[in-house]
């Protein structure tokens, strides 16, 4: 097959892409704060009859603040992505990229010494199920993300569309940021307010 | 100025969130709670209210992206590309890897109820879904010619999907047979085993004396016997396997026994006191 001759592909409608992910953004962001919701009600409805729901002292707050701090920090370099990818820049697109996910890591290591530290046990009661179900669900969602935005990212560095695809990558960029504003919520409902 | 987007996201921003003050009022809601999103006071109902107040919150973020973005409508779209007419987008190829991948979520999420292997199985949908569905995208916009993109696809994705299909086919069969081999009685195994295997025979035979034979018809012959084999694999796999255990007590040396080791009988012992 001679791809030299072959016709080049027409120019992707740039926006469609983002205006779609906005939509898939919204609705999972909906979906969380609806989970958000059911903690918030089974929280006031033990405490309504008397009971404790978290212990007091048995979650450390200062792994949950770092936490905000660093999806804060990554707020910064996700967009940074976002530029280096309609530049075609690839050594800051790629060192974007690389502090985006570092930081993602670094939050999922940090659940994993929260998990750690307080010892609840998944089936220890409505408390611990719901602290699970909450941060789990929180967790996923920030997988996904991670995997959104490297996926578009090398596209858009290293696969045939370039600039164009730098779309794809302010779409990942779109549910990152939904992605940080959910763990907001996780931060002030389940680890300030308890 | 305000694009229809906007107008619409905008003005379900200010429905909901009138809506959730009034349902945080009447259920129970005190103070300025529902205001103040339970800063001062009760909000009344906790998932009502709170699902009112993120879709007014999702319906605000869609409004002001929207405005943004234009609506990411084709006129805007072509000035930011910098061209006259507005790109027509091609037509999509249709692809059944998203309803694939609906069982595959299907399946996960019964296999955490169910069972282990259904959510093995729900995952390795997702996964194939999510490689092979990535591939076609791609493929179908890598060059101009639809054609090319199809070959080009196949290029990359052939050496992997044959062998794999390939081997699941293998597996599938031998597993399904079994299945109904070790249903039936003895005698019924051997002759299943016999009648297959001269329909196959016989088939090849017919296929080479007569290759004018239509391919479709081959081909409908081929999916009726793999359909044949899948179901009497499953309704024989419900049905379980035939009773071993009689035979083997009263012998010693049948089915899956060697000789010279102990049989085992229906409560798993050894069988050497017992024969």
């Amino acid at each position: 097959m001679r791809t030299l001759s072959l016709p080049v592909a027409g120019p992707n409608r740039p926006r469609t892409v983002v205006v779609g992910a906005l939509f898939a953004t919204c609705a999972a962001f909906v979906a969380f704060a609806s989970l958000i919701t059911v903690y918030v009600q089974q929280r006031q409805q033990t405490r309504a009859a008397g009971g404790e729901w978290l212990a007091s002292g048995s979650i450390e707050m200062g792994p949950a603040g770092m936490s905000m701090a660093t999806l804060l920090l990554s707020a910064v370099t996700v967009q940074w992505a976002v530029q280096a990818s309609r530049a075609e820049d690839r050594p800051h697109g790629f060192i974007a990229l690389g502090l985006t996910l570092m930081f993602g890591v670094a939050v999922i290591n940090q659940f994993w010494f929260i998990y750690q530290n307080t010892g609840f046990a998944i089936d220890a009661g409505v408390p611990q199920l719901m602290f699970y179900v909450v941060t789990g669900s929180f967790i996923a969602m920030l997988l996904g993300a991670m995997a959104a935005v490297t996926v578009f990212t090398l596209r858009s560095l290293l696969g045939p569309f370039g600039r164009e695809l730098a779309q794809g990558v302010q779409a990942a960029a779109i549910f990152w940021h939904m992605m940080i504003v959910c763990y907001f919520l996780v931060w002030y409902i389940v680890f300030i307010t308890k | 100025m305000f694009t229809t987007g906007f107008k619409f996201f905008f003005g379900m921003f200010a429905i909901l969130t009138a809506a959730a003050v009034v349902y945080g009022y009447s259920s129970g809601g005190g103070h300025v709670g529902p205001i103040s999103l339970g800063w001062k006071g009760g909000v009344g109902d906790h998932i009502g209210y709170g699902i009112l107040v993120a879709l007014a919150g999702a319906s605000l973020l869609a409004s002001l992206l929207l405005v943004a973005l234009r609506d990411a409508d084709p006129e805007a779209q072509a000035d930011l590309l910098e061209i006259a007419e507005p790109p027509a987008e091609a037509p999509v190829a249709g692809s059944f890897w998203p309803v694939v991948a609906s069982f595959g979520v299907g399946a996960t999420a019964l296999g955490l109820v169910l069972h282990p292997a259904v959510f093995v199985l729900g995952l390795a949908l997702l996964f194939l879904s999510l490689v092979e569905w990535t591939m076609d995208a791609w493929a179908h916009r890598a060059t101009g010619d639809s054609a090319a993109n199809r070959e080009l696809r196949n290029r990359i994705m052939a050496p992997i999907e044959v062998p794999v299909v390939g081997a699941l086919a293998i597996g599938i069969v031998v597993l399904a047979a079994s299945r109904i081999l070790l249903t039936v009685s003895q005698l019924g195994a051997v002759v299943v085993a016999g009648v297959v295997s001269a329909l196959i025979l016989a088939g090849a035979i017919a296929y080479v004396r007569y290759p004018g034979m239509g391919r479709r018809l081959v081909g409908g012959l081929g999916v009726a016997a793999a359909l044949l084999l899948l179901v009497g694999g499953v309704l024989a796999a419900v049905a379980g396997e035939r009773d071993f255990g009689h035979h083997e007590a009263e012998t010693g040396h049948d089915e899956g026994v060697n000789e010279g080791e102990p049989a085992k009988t229906e409560d798993g012992e050894g069988g050497q006191d017992h024969g």
